[in-house]
């Protein structure tokens, strides 16, 4: 009988346990898509924040990050969803107003905004407020110049930005170089090609070699595309309008041969022969 | 006698179990810094900054609130106050040891923050050194000096409070909503300025006036910002908020005091 007594409340206690493991699960409820998307208006948060307005740009950045590491973009166009786009939008010039020294907010506005081509207008205002305030930085002036010319075409605002990472990198020539390319309105993907070699150049000599290769084979995509859209062009001075595919160039030996995709895509020439690549080189 | 009460002051407050809870606490934050900074992309040493000064800010303020809140509402509560002021100590002087030897406890803890602080920054440095930015180590002493003030200064205020409220519990309520309106007003203040004057009523911004005016602006006392970037920060500036916190806790010791002489101890 003694035994017994001992045995029921072990007998119990793990019963409860294995329910425990087992119902908790079950009845955490998770948050739906809109109550994950809430973000706070940037004045309440400042004043929320009381002392730890650092902290909480850092929470902030964290959870747009961690939500950016597990959201899968929609499978057809290979985006997210405008309400998505808005809160990450949010989220990230939140993180800025609390901190606006805060590099890292402007990095992945950069990478998961500007390149995604979501609210330019609104999102490089932001960035270049950074890049004034940060005047230690190179790289974010450096961003928001390139930004300027490539997305929004504004030669007098990128020549400007990338003078001042220039002036703060003490003089680097490639600064210089891109800014007076910019100066006389040079293709886009050949500013592509200058971008891409500056961002490996920055991993290599930051020793994040991990980022390196997948930074050299988009650089030998932009290479190949730049390649074509010489033939393209050289075609369209002879014959006065736009080739009907890439190999009609080769045909024609304007070109030696299709280059090759390393990203594992083909190029094609779209209806306006414009030349671009199955993988999503943006 | 002023020496003994500041000892003795400052050993009941080791002895407090709240100060291992929130050691603990500190602790396991520090340690949490040295993880979570493996998450970050480029600014490392700034995110690990804010994280260790946040935590020593925090766990100072729960040093006030529920250990120094404690301590003076134990000595009425207990009247062991009487052992002291039957030795004809002076109230003012007694009032006065008290709230040295809870500054004594207050640096001391502090200090430990401070070296624990050093002590991550110093390991994430090691781990990232190529994205530890713009961090002054210097700057980041200098916060925990500040947070020292602040918290001398919010130790003034609850032991002034401590005198006209009438439970501890009130006392805390006081003393934590003086810190939040402190650490608010310029934030607020700021808002208000900057709206549309239609959309602000006058009372609100008379209010809000007296508010920034008449609490401790415990913002000047903030320097995450500036050590987690390293920004520059003037000797006179520095100067400038001692003197505040010097001042202001002057004042508001001196009220303590006066209301202390005239308290009825039954």
């Amino acid at each position: 009988m003694r035994r017994l007594t001992n045995f029921v409340p072990c007998f119990f206690a793990l019963c409860g346990t294995a329910l425990y493991f087992y119902a908790l699960p079950m009845v955490t409820v998770k948050k739906t898509q809109h109550e994950q998307l809430f973000a706070l208006p940037a004045n309440v948060l400042r004043i929320v924040s009381i002392q730890f307005k650092e902290l909480s740009a850092d929470m902030l950045f964290l959870n747009a990050l961690t939500w950016l590491g597990g959201a899968k973009p929609q499978q057809a166009t290979r985006r997210y969803l405008p309400e998505q786009y808005e809160w990450l939008h949010n989220t990230l010039k939140n993180s800025v107003t609390l901190d606006p020294y805060f590099m890292d907010p402007y990095y992945l506005m950069n990478s998961a905004l500007v390149w995604d081509r979501y609210k330019i207008e609104e999102v490089l205002p932001v960035m270049a407020n950074g890049a004034d305030i940060r005047t230690w930085d190179q790289l974010l002036p450096f961003f928001v110049g390139f930004n300027y010319y490539y997305f929004l075409s504004n030669g007098e605002q990128s020549i400007y930005y990338l003078n001042v990472a220039s002036k703060r990198s003490g003089g680097n020539p490639f600064y210089d170089t891109l800014a007076a390319r910019i100066a006389y309105k040079v293709n886009k993907t050949e500013l592509g090609i200058a971008y891409l070699e500056q961002q490996i150049h920055q991993a290599e000599l930051e020793g994040r070699l991990y980022s390196v290769e997948p930074l050299k084979s988009r650089l030998e995509v932009l290479k190949g595309i730049r390649k074509i859209e010489l033939a393209v062009e050289s075609y369209q001075n002879l014959f006065s309008r736009v080739p009907q595919d890439i190999n009609e160039l080769v045909k024609l030996r304007m070109l030696d041969s299709v280059p090759q995709d390393d990203l594992g895509g083909h190029y094609y020439l779209d209806d306006q022969g414009r030349v671009k690549s199955t993988n999503d080189t943006k | 006698m002023l020496q003994a009460i500041i000892k003795v002051t400052f050993l009941e407050g080791l002895r407090n179990k709240a100060v291992y809870g929130i050691s603990l606490m500190a602790g396991l934050m520090m340690a949490f810094t040295v993880v979570l900074s493996g998450m970050i992309l480029r600014d490392v040493g700034k995110v690990a900054t804010d994280f260790t000064l946040s935590t020593a800010t925090f766990a100072s303020l729960l040093v006030v609130l529920f250990v120094g809140i404690t301590i003076l509402a134990r000595d009425l509560e207990r009247k062991t106050i009487y052992l002291a002021l039957s030795r004809s100590v002076p109230r003012s002087r007694y009032l006065i040891a008290r709230f040295l030897g809870l500054g004594l406890l207050q640096a001391f803890v502090i200090f430990l923050l401070l070296v624990a602080s050093l002590v991550t920054l110093l390991l994430v440095k090691n781990m990232y050194a190529s994205y530890f930015g713009t961090v002054s180590l210097g700057l980041v002493a200098l916060a925990h000096l500040f947070v020292l003030v602040q918290m001398l200064l919010l130790t003034a205020l609850s032991i002034l409070f401590s005198m006209v409220a009438s439970s501890p519990f009130v006392t805390f309520m006081l003393t934590t909503l003086a810190w939040l309106i402190g650490s608010s007003t310029q934030e607020v203040k700021m808002l208000i300025e900057s709206a549309e004057p239609v959309r602000v009523s006058p009372v609100v911004k008379v209010l809000v006036t007296l508010a920034y005016y008449l609490f401790p602006n415990f913002t000047l006392f903030d320097l995450k910002a500036t050590a987690a970037h390293g920004l520059s920060f003037s000797a006179g500036n520095a100067v400038f908020v001692l003197l505040y916190g010097l001042g202001y806790g002057v004042v508001v010791m001196s009220f303590a005091v006066l209301l202390f002489k005239r308290k009825e101890l039954t």
